[in-house]
């Protein structure tokens, strides 16, 4: 498996383990391989955690991969990871570039405390592509008078290829952000487009 | 949110009973319920590859992916109707099985989310047995994990310790917990998880370390709660929370004071037996020191001046209603909302409601606002009802505010009309509230961009009200993806609601419950003496009951014993028609749902100015119904 590497310099500072020192704690985590034909790449992915894929809306949405959802620890969120192949045709975005567009847009109304990081190069696997950083909340329980925001990161990396693109999203609570992030990092360590 | 009395037991409301009874007398079967199939000839049957196939993929395989393709094929479920309409009914509800577990199955990655959809399939053929579903969803949908589906089933393995310790307590252990069904160990971890809420809510913590303790316990029992419960405990936790966080605050700012009296408040939050009492005493000394701690503000009791009366309440109704008109115009959702009010009445009331914010009342056509909501805004602008009815600003303000909430309100309203236009009962599903809630986001989209005033209030009001935020990051989420967006809305916001697909299905089975039930409770009857059977034919109840997605169909049928034959009769005949009608119900939902969808996407599309998601706009956009 060809080693991978995430180059994106000022997202250090945004995610200091990227790139870094493995934290101890990334030592009890076990991995396996995942491969996905369907979403034409493979890389590790925590032993473990949940995955779920949805072929039919695949077929239909031209977006394949999967959805892996990690251990739930103090609260009501988990660490979730999205590993993402946008083909060519598909119905949410026609481009990487697109995508980035429509993604670092602060929206009509910025959401107080939303905080995202400007787009810096990134690469994996010799495809070239960015990589940003969302600092926003969750809202537990939902459309009720007494919500409790939660702090939520989501760390994104958009690789672009001839046809097509990949998104691999990583989010957890801000909380816990730091602890599960190496998962992540060994994910794109190891991503390897089919 | 939702229309009121609609629970997950009840999904037919009487009200939409009575007019579905009503529309029996159109319906093909006549007073005798369905004819019996005419019999097709073997060969002719073998010659329908096509119907060979249904039967196979859907009546015995579950396929869901033939399943969605039989339910839009209306040409061959017109030809199987006529021909066949017992074997019709039977693959059309199988279909609607088969849809809606997919459905539930794809949309919930989070465990606690999916069992909370599980738990409303009371009726589900492939609940009945968990294996059953497991080996369903290896089959069919490859892509559900194992492990999640078996933790929403309450695998044991998946109970915590404490779960389990209690379980074992009654008498459970992993043997006799894997025989069992899922209601069956749902309602028992219900009843755990409500008793660590219950303990919960009888504290008054007035540290960190005590309000931890409770949040640990708080998100142990959350996966086992009802939604319902998950808003009560929330608040309850939220007022907890800000007791000990201003019990902190407050110990700071009177470290250096001498004041004896507000020293003795201190003493007296600090030993409050309720968190009620402690706010009120936090808010007393906030009070004394001439500052707002907003979040007290908004959780303590509310005072004398910031209640309603019914003169308050009135009068606040009638200036939302003059109101609400006003601020429509110019958007999607709006527009069609004036264009509904053009010929139907706009009532907005104002009136405690429990947990949800707002609710549609189809029995008295109001838009109803939560009063607890409308307090909350007073408390947390230091305002009283008397200033919200007199001081055009203050009352602006909530207008505002509400407007997105009234707006998704008035959609229920809407599709309420449409269904009793369609002749078609109202069915409140979730696919209802996907709509509701893209319409509701789409507005602010579109509201947010003419109307500069009405930004303001987003951008400002976030930083009193998390709701607005919610609101803010629900339309962003809209903007950005909106296949993600409905997924979200099914999952996060209305887990516990039947599709579409899911409520046809419920119903179908309802039906045939009801059917023959009363069928064999009038067979029972026929073999009654003529002394015994007199006072049933005479006499007995004229109520009908109905079968409303119990688990235990014997407590129906007992209710049964007592009802007067001729209205049993009555019932059955409604039971048969109800059952035979709802693939025609089916339809015009599933048309109303793919064109509030074609809708949302062409004017997210729009407001992006023609950047990416295309291909699903095929058709031109329908209005969402609303011509009332």
């Amino acid at each position: 498996m060809r080693a991978a590497s995430v180059c994106v310099a000022a997202a250090l500072l945004a995610c200091p383990s990227m790139g870094t020192a493995k934290p101890a704690k990334e030592k009890k985590m076990a991995y396996t391989s995942l491969d996905l034909k369907q979403g034409l790449f493979r890389c590790d992915i925590p032993a473990g955690w949940g995955q779920a894929r949805d072929e039919r809306e695949e077929a239909r949405t031209k977006v394949q991969g999967v959805h892996l959802i990690g251990p739930k620890e103090k609260g009501p969120l988990a660490p979730t990871l999205s590993l993402r192949y946008f083909a060519s045709g598909n119905t949410v975005a026609q481009t990487a570039d697109a995508y980035l567009k429509r993604q670092l847009e602060p929206g009509l109304v910025p959401l107080k405390g939303e905080k995202t990081s400007e787009p810096k190069k990134a690469s994996a696997a010799g495809l070239a592509g960015f990589s940003f950083v969302r600092d926003t909340f969750e809202f537990i329980p939902p459309r009720s008078m007494d919500t409790k925001r939660i702090p939520v990161r989501e760390e994104y990396v958009i690789l672009e290829r001839k046809e097509g693109f990949f998104v691999l999203l990583f989010k957890a609570p801000s909380a816990s952000f730091k602890r599960w992030r190496p998962a992540f990092q060994r994910a794109l360590d190891t991503f390897q487009p089919l | 949110m939702m229309f009121p009395d609609y629970t997950i037991s009840m999904p037919v409301p009487p009200i939409l009973l009575g007019a579905c009874l009503a529309l029996f007398s159109s319906l093909s079967y006549g007073e005798d319920g369905p004819k019996k199939p005419p019999e097709k000839p073997a060969a002719e049957e073998a010659a329908d590859p096509q119907l060979a196939g249904y039967e196979r993929d859907i009546g015995t395989d579950f396929n869901p992916a033939v399943a969605e393709e039989f339910l839009r094929d209306t040409a061959f479920q017109e030809r199987l109707k006529k021909s066949d309409p017992a074997k019709y009914q039977r693959l059309f509800k199988a279909a609607t099985e088969a849809k809606d577990m997919e459905t539930v199955l794809k949309a919930y990655d989070d465990p606690s989310k999916l069992r909370l959809a599980l738990a409303s399939h009371t009726r589900s053929q492939l609940l009945s047995d968990p294996a059953k579903l497991k080996e369903w969803a290896r089959q069919n949908m490859p892509g559900v994990d194992p492990a999640a589906l078996e933790e929403a089933l309450w695998g044991w393995g998946h109970l915590s310790f404490s779960q389990q310790a209690y379980l074992s307590m009654k008498g459970f252990d992993q043997d006799k917990w894997e025989k069992m069904g899922f209601f069956e160990r749902d309602k028992l971890v219900l009843d755990w998880g409500t008793g660590l809420m219950d303990g919960l809510m009888q504290k008054a913590p007035k540290t960190k370390a005590q309000f931890e303790e409770m949040d640990k316990i708080r998100w142990e029992a959350w996966g086992a709660l009802r939604v319902d419960q998950r808003r009560a405990l929330g608040e309850y936790m939220k007022k907890a929370d800000t007791a000990v966080q201003s019990i902190a605050e407050v110990e700071k700012k009177l470290k250096a004071s001498k004041d004896p009296k507000l020293k003795a408040m201190l003493a007296s939050a600090k030993s409050a037996g309720s968190v009620d009492a402690t706010l009120t005493h936090l808010s007393g000394i906030y009070d004394g020191l001439g500052m707002t701690n907003t979040a007290v503000a908004v959780n303590r009791p509310a005072h004398a001046d910031e209640q309603f009366n019914e003169g308050a309440r009135s009068a606040l109704s009638s200036m939302f209603a003059t109101d609400f008109r006003k601020r429509l115009e110019g958007t999607t959702a709006g527009d069609a909302a004036l264009a509904f009010y053009e010929k139907n009445p706009l009532q907005i009331a104002v009136r405690d409601i429990g947990t949800p914010l707002a609710h549609y009342d189809p029995g008295t056509k109001e838009l109803v606002l939560n009063e607890k909501y409308v307090r909350k805004y007073l408390q947390a602008s230091g305002k009283t009802v008397g200033d919200l009815l007199t001081d055009k600003k203050v009352f602006d303000g909530l207008a505002m505010e509400a407007l997105p909430t009234l707006l998704h309100e008035s959609v229920h309203q809407q599709q309420h009309a449409w269904a009793l236009q369609q002749k078609v009962p109202v069915w409140f599903h979730q696919d209802m509230e996907v709509e509701a809630m893209s319409m509701e986001s789409l507005f602010i989209l579109e509201k947010a961009r003419s109307d500069p005033a009405f930004k303001k209030m987003l951008d400002e009001g976030q930083a009193r009200s998390t709701l607005i935020s919610e609101s803010v990051a629900l339309s962003n989420s809209l903007y950005r993806d909106v296949d993600a967006f409905r997924s979200m809305i099914r999952a996060d916001y209305y887990p516990a609601l039947h599709t579409l697909e899911g409520r046809s299905y419920h119903d179908s089975a309802n039906a045939e419950t009801v059917a023959g039930l009363v069928k064999a409770e009038l067979a029972r009857r026929d073999g009654l003496s003529a002394s015994a059977r007199r006072p049933l034919d005479e006499g007995g109840s004229m109520e009908s009951p109905w079968f409303y997605n119990q688990t235990d169909p014997e407590a129906y049928r007992k209710s049964l014993e007592g009802i007067n034959t001729a209205a049993l009769r009555g019932l059955l005949i409604g039971a048969q028609g109800y059952g035979g009608a709802i693939p025609g119900y089916y339809q015009p939902n599933l048309q109303r749902r793919d064109a509030s969808e074609r809708l949302v996407d062409k004017r997210i599309q729009e407001i992006r100015g023609g950047t990416g998601g295309a291909s699903r706009l095929r058709e031109p956009p329908l209005p969402p119904g609303g011509g009332g």
